[in-house]
């Protein structure tokens, strides 16, 4: 059918509103999955996403906490400073009695952000220091060696040793 | 609805009108009238009344020029293109208010040939006013041989397929000889008389007759060859015919006169021949015909067309953005109503949304208390393996009298060794114990045993590339 210059235009007319159209509900689509306004500021596709996982979202979320129950339990209590200073002081005190580490001098430092250590000085053989340090690493609180500083006495042949021990402190723990 | 004409033909003498519908596959003849005119010329008022009378039911029609009123001539021209002829043509005939219709265009070597059909804009005027004053609305006027041809084109499966097709068209003041294929009109000539000669000259009529008969056929049979041994007869002839019978035996030629058509509808059998170009333009009106540029039509005519087609143009314009505006609106409205939806659907569960929110960016939290606290844990017994590795690859007679080791790091190892190069070696193959560097220089002690001093800031967690 032959078709006027004008008709011609009013079906180009035409198509051109059909494409905006589509164009229109394409980017309706999208904003679908943007925030709405109002109270909600959830989108209605995260909406779904949640309340399809929610099982999922509790269950993980207990299985996360038991585990970190368990993790804390390996270090101290940041509830009190001065006790959970004692308790590491204790717990050095033994490592260096099982491992038969003679220990000239200690002192408590508080290296801040939640991060406490006790130095153990004085006199002893290598096997000793190893030992205590082995005892440490596998003491059931998380025990780290900040520093290792050792000097052996050509005359005398025996080792002067200065061992800082660390740990943290964590909210919740369980090791006081 | 079906598309509904009424063509009509009017003369000196007589005048006819067909009212033809379009159907599904055909179409039809709904009503159809010939009669003489009881006065010379055809006035509004009898056209009302004959309209009333046999129940026409559409106003829309078409018009058939009587051929007491149409001339033909042969333009010659020189060699132009079809621009400037078509405004050679325009300037020749618009200024002498007369309409004009291109029926052939020919090529020649000396210039171009043009035949034409004309007829005085007066003419067309005089004989379309009674019309429009009747309330006929006239959309354009056909041509006798373009009405037999429209007629010939629609039956050519009926009737017989033989090209060209011969026809001899009379009425009482003129008589035609055309020949048609399906496209054109090859041949056309006027004889210069009518059938009312037939009653006044009997044998002057058949002799003229049969002369220009005959000179016809051999011009057309020299510009095409092969021509069909059917003549076929339309128009007003008296209803016995021997005279012609007669002469299509002489020439060879057998005359054929159409009684009935594969119109649908009213039969017009009989009266076939005489309404065949009336039928032939309707056909054309109604969709049938091949030749749109055959049809007259006066400025008026051509000014209300373009108007009714702007118009239709401009409806099918507002129906289409309207539908489209509604469209585009029902689409906003539902767009709305299903956010309103949406938004109501999620306030009622926001509270649980905003729990499980929370449970979620908890667990994120806890998942990098966990990371930082293992990341911790996993500091420990580094400082051992080191110091194993350390004594395992150490040289015979090497003492490490100094070594510090902090937060990771080995900062400072010195000791004697028999030779520091070598110890050196030995530890370059050890990636544990690589990159620890010489500091200062190396002194020999009195045991001859050599004082090195080592630094490296190797953290000793590093893993070997």
């Amino acid at each position: 059918m032959k078709m006027t210059s004008r008709e011609k235009n009013l079906w180009l007319c035409v198509l051109g509103l059909i494409v905006c159209f589509i164009i229109y509900r394409i980017v309706g689509w999208k904003s679908e999955s943007a925030p709405m306004s109002g109270k909600a500021q959830i989108s209605l596709s995260t909406a779904y996403q949640l309340l399809r996982s929610e099982r999922n979202i509790i269950a993980r979320h207990q299985a996360v906490n038991r585990q970190l129950e368990s993790m804390y339990q390996r270090f101290l209590s940041d509830s009190s400073l001065e006790t959970s200073k004692l308790v590491l002081l204790e717990r050095m005190e033994g490592l260096a009695t099982e491992s038969r580490l003679k220990v000239e001098r200690k002192s408590l430092i508080d290296f801040g952000e939640g991060i406490i250590g006790v130095s153990l000085e004085g006199t002893a053989l290598p096997e000793e220091i190893f030992g205590l340090i082995y005892q440490a690493t596998m003491a059931e609180i998380g025990l780290v060696v900040k520093r290792l500083q050792v000097h052996r006495n050509l005359e005398t042949g025996t080792l002067k040793y200065q061992l800082i021990i660390t740990t943290k402190l964590v909210k919740g723990g369980g090791s006081a | 609805m079906n598309k509904t004409i009424v063509a009509i033909y009017a003369d000196s003498k007589s005048w006819m009108a067909v009212e033809m519908r379009r159907n599904r596959q055909t179409a039809e003849v709904v009503r159809w009238f010939d009669e003489l005119l009881p006065s010379p010329e055809l006035t509004a008022e009898l056209i009302r009344k004959k309209w009333r009378e046999k129940h026409f039911s559409s106003n829309k029609a078409v018009y058939l020029l009587s051929p007491e009123w149409v001339s033909y001539r042969l333009l010659q021209f020189p060699r132009l293109p079809p621009d400037q002829l078509q405004a050679a043509l325009q300037l020749e005939f618009e200024s002498k208010n007369i309409y004009y219709k291109v029926l052939e265009v020919k090529n020649q070597d000396q210039g171009t040939e043009v035949r034409i059909a004309l007829i005085e804009a007066d003419r067309v005027q005089q004989y379309m006013a009674p019309l429009e004053t009747a309330g006929l609305e006239i959309s354009w006027s056909g041509w006798i041989f373009q009405g037999i041809h429209e007629f010939l084109n629609f039956h050519s499966e009926y009737f017989d397929r033989h090209l060209p097709r011969l026809c001899l068209y009379g009425n009482d003041l003129t008589i035609e000889f055309q020949m048609f294929d399906e496209q054109k009109l090859l041949y056309r000539r006027g004889f210069g008389f009518g059938v009312s000669k037939l009653k006044a000259e009997p044998l002057t009529f058949t002799r003229e007759l049969g002369e220009e008969l005959r000179l016809s056929l051999a011009a057309a049979g020299n510009l095409f060859g092969n021509l069909s041994d059917k003549i076929w007869i339309f128009g007003r002839w008296p209803a016995d015919i021997r005279e012609l019978e007669g002469l299509g035996a002489e020439l060879n030629f057998k005359m054929t006169t159409p009684l009935r058509t594969r119109l649908a509808g009213i039969r017009v059998d009989e009266a076939t021949p005489r309404l065949a170009a009336l039928l032939g333009i309707g056909l054309d009106e109604l969709g049938w015909g091949c030749h749109e540029s055959w049809r007259l039509q006066t400025t008026s005519q051509t000014a209300r067309n373009m108007r009714r087609r702007r118009v239709i143009t401009g409806v099918k314009a507002v129906a289409i953005v309207t539908l489209m505006g509604c469209g585009l609106s029902l689409g906003f409205i539902a767009r709305s109503l299903k956010d309103l939806k949406n938004q109501r659907w999620i306030a009622e569960r926001s509270r649980q949304l905003e729990h499980l929110e929370l449970l979620n960016r908890e667990t994120q939290e806890n998942l990098k208390r966990i990371v930082a606290l293992e990341s911790w844990l996993e500091r420990r017994g580094a400082e051992l393996e080191f110091l194993r590795e350390l004594q395992e690859h150490l040289p015979e007679g090497t003492m490490i009298e100094d070594l510090m080791l902090e937060d990771g790091y080995l900062r400072s190892l010195s000791g004697q060794t028999p030779s520091v190069s070598l110890l050196l070696k030995k530890f370059h193959d050890v990636p544990a114990l690589r990159g620890l560097k010489l500091k200062g220089s190396i002194t020999v002690t009195p045991t001859g045993n050599e004082q090195f001093q080592l630094e490296g800031m190797r953290k000793i967690e590093e893993k070997s590339p």
